[in-house]
């Protein structure tokens, strides 16, 4: 037997792709500090029942132009006269700072501004998500078949994401909104009623959908001329074991890059159909039907408009900077190369 | 004396261009693989012994001729039909670490073939077997047990082939195709990896089809040499005769553009002028006339057939050199 070079021998278990990604990951401080931020957005989000009912005792759906609140022992308006020279009209109290009572302010109902900000980040970042998981399903079969059996399935398929690319990304979900709206979604025998979350979900993934399959179809045609493709065919693999061992593997970081991303376009749009009255539908709110709200108040209320705004910026830019993190830690080959 | 292992009779690889153009990647290749016998492919780049070696396995589609294996022919059967026929040829590719998927370990790797082939009972291998199989491969190929548990990105050059030889050999094939195994290599590697493709030869009676541009390594593993120039094979024969006293004025020509440490005889050095001709418009008659030097107004006419030679090899060429002889 001829003699060999050392085999590279550290650990017991080497740690699988998976793991080293996560390993990468965790190095990056960048990407962990938009994780860190996207974590506590969402925990905040998801915590707006706790803060509406035992912090700010405030019910942020129904409207209270009459009411009042406490504030340092003293009762103060919630809709207070303009300080104009003539006290002409009203305008919602502004951001406390305090917790514990209107934080933010009130929007022209007099509804507490930082609990519909929690309420409408969990509805958003949750549309977001969902929307963002369907699209990338749906992508990622359109772009594995398309991409792995070429030909004529690749035609059609192909053909139908660039017809539906060549239609404005917003102006498409736009039109599909303003008929889901006003007449439910009916699926055979299923009916969405037109305030259902669902509806907009479907939209976005729906509209996102070519532009998420056409970097997996390109993956996916790669990989089926790599060599080891190659080489599992002349050990006689059948195709679908080659689908699933040899191609998903090698698809699947591309899927994982693509969610955050995707998350974050979806987000943007579902704040843009929000913002138009035709994404989330009241009484039930999301950051851009915030931002609607607060779009009269934008010259003395300005924080109304504002905290949605930044709340969009901010889960944006994360997601971004955490896609990216993703992206580096996700390709093996250089990674190994970091470590060797 | 039994029958060829592998018989290739007129195999024609034609890819389509755009125009109406075609491409003539193998033309009228034929040659028998006799067991036991190592058949080197040898030729320069772009002259179809990588295409040659992918339609000899069907991962390539002929356009035309006939690929027999031990009796079989193989030459248009469907993938289904093929695959049990799949675990008695396989192959090395020349990139070892383009040919194992980066995201398995390296026990489910080797173990891929066994999972897919039945046993030689019909029945599906248990995973003690497997087990045994993977441990019996890599000792068998020089590597430590505890490598299956690896990936392939932690692993050397030479490593990666090592894994790809025993991957090849997972199902106990008769024939092995080399693509090139050595090329990506270190020399000291490259001389590491013949030896062990040697070994094996000789520890289970393979045969192998080696395709390689390096004349030394082909001279190191073959028992006979097919020389390739533009899709089509222009002298066959065994490696010490081919080699030593070539009739094909392109394999003097090959062969004295091997770099020598020291040089003996500068003055016989043959080279050649001018370009391979493009294989969308081959030269008329000898494919070879426009850069041979002993060409003469028949080459450019009629393209000579492979023909045997008084010492047995076969030469396409009508003037051999019979100095030689």
């Amino acid at each position: 037997m001829t003699q060999t070079d050392p085999v590279p021998c550290a650990a017991s278990a080497p740690p699988g792709p998976w793991r080293t990604a996560i390993r990468a990951l965790s190095v990056n401080r960048s990407a962990m500090a938009a994780f860190a931020t996207l974590l506590f957005i969402t925990i905040a989000c998801l915590m707006a029942p706790f803060y509406a009912h035992d912090i700010a005792h405030t019910d942020p759906f129904t409207s209270n132009v009459a009411g009042s609140f406490m504030l340092h022992g003293q009762e103060i308006d919630i809709m207070q006269p303009n300080d104009n020279p003539l006290h002409l009209g009203l305008s919602p109290a502004g951001p406390t700072w305090h917790a514990s009572a209107y934080l933010l302010g009130a929007d022209s109902q007099g509804r507490d501004v930082a609990a519909r900000l929690l309420y409408g980040g969990r509805n958003s970042l949750m549309i977001s998500f969902s929307a963002a998981l369907l699209c990338i399903t749906m992508a990622a079969t359109v772009g594995i078949l398309a991409g792995f059996f070429g030909g004529f399935v690749d035609l059609i398929l192909s053909r139908l994401m660039d017809i539906m690319w060549a239609v404005p990304v917003y102006l498409f979900a736009i039109s599909l909104s303003i008929v889901t709206i006003s007449q439910g979604l009916k699926i055979g025998p299923f009916t969405i009623e037109s305030d259902n979350l669902l509806i907009p979900v479907v939209i976005i993934a729906l509209v996102y959908v070519p532009y998420a399959a056409r970097p997996i179809r390109g993956r996916v045609m790669a990989l089926r001329n790599a060599e080891f493709v190659t080489a599992a065919k002349s050990l006689g693999v059948p195709r679908w074991r080659i689908l699933v061992l040899d191609i998903l593997p090698n698809v699947s970081n591309t899927l994982v890059v693509l969610t955050p991303l995707l998350t974050a376009l979806a987000l943007l749009a579902e704040s843009a159909l929000s913002f138009l009255s035709i994404g989330v539908q009241a009484p039930a709110a999301s950051w851009g039907t915030i931002i609607q709200d607060g779009e009269g108040l934008i010259y003395t209320r300005p924080m109304v408009a504002l905290a949605p705004g930044l709340a969009i910026v901010m889960v944006v830019l994360a997601l971004n900077i955490f896609g990216d993190g993703l992206r580096d830690a996700l390709d093996v080959r250089e990674t190994s190369r970091k470590n060797a | 004396m039994t029958g060829p292992l592998l018989r290739a009779e007129n195999l024609r690889k034609d890819y389509k261009l755009s125009r109406g153009q075609k491409l003539r990647a193998l033309d009228n290749v034929s040659f028998d693989v006799m067991p036991g016998e190592v058949l080197g492919l040898v030729g320069e780049s772009g002259c179809g012994k990588s295409t040659l070696g992918r339609c000899l396995l069907r991962l390539t589609e002929l356009s035309s001729g006939r690929i027999t294996f031990d009796g079989q022919d193989i030459s248009f059967l469907s993938e289904r039909a093929l695959r049990p026929l799949r675990r008695q040829i396989q192959m090395v590719f020349q990139d070892s670490y383009a040919s194992l998927n980066p995201r398995r370990r390296i026990a489910d790797l080797i173990a891929e073939p066994l999972c897919v082939h039945r046993d030689k009972n019909g029945c599906k291998r248990s995973g003690p077997a497997i087990q045994a199989r993977l441990a019996e491969l890599m000792n068998l190929v020089g590597l430590p047990v505890s490598a299956l548990t690896r990936y392939p990105h932690e692993f050397s050059g030479g490593q990666r082939q090592r894994i790809n030889i025993a991957r090849a050999l997972a199902l106990a094939p008769q024939l092995v195709i080399a693509d090139e195994p050595v090329s990506a290599l270190d020399v000291s590697v490259q001389a590491q990896i013949v030896n062990l493709f040697t070994d094996l030869r000789e520890q289970l009676g393979l045969t192998y089809v080696f395709i390689a541009h390096d004349l030394a390594v082909v001279r190191q593993i073959s028992t006979r040499v097919a020389v390739m120039y533009l899709g089509a094979v222009v002298e066959l024969g065994d490696t010490d005769t081919v080699l030593h006293t070539p009739a094909h004025p392109y394999t003097v020509a090959l062969i004295s553009a091997v770099p020598e440490p020291v040089i003996r005889h500068a003055a016989s050095r043959t080279l050649l002028h001018g370009d391979v001709p493009s294989p969308i418009s081959p030269p008329s008659g000898c494919r070879f006339h426009t850069r041979c030097p002993h060409a003469e107004t028949l080459c450019s006419a009629k393209a000579p057939d492979l023909h045997l030679l008084s010492d047995g090899r076969l030469v396409a060429c009508h003037f051999p050199l019979m100095e030689n002889l």
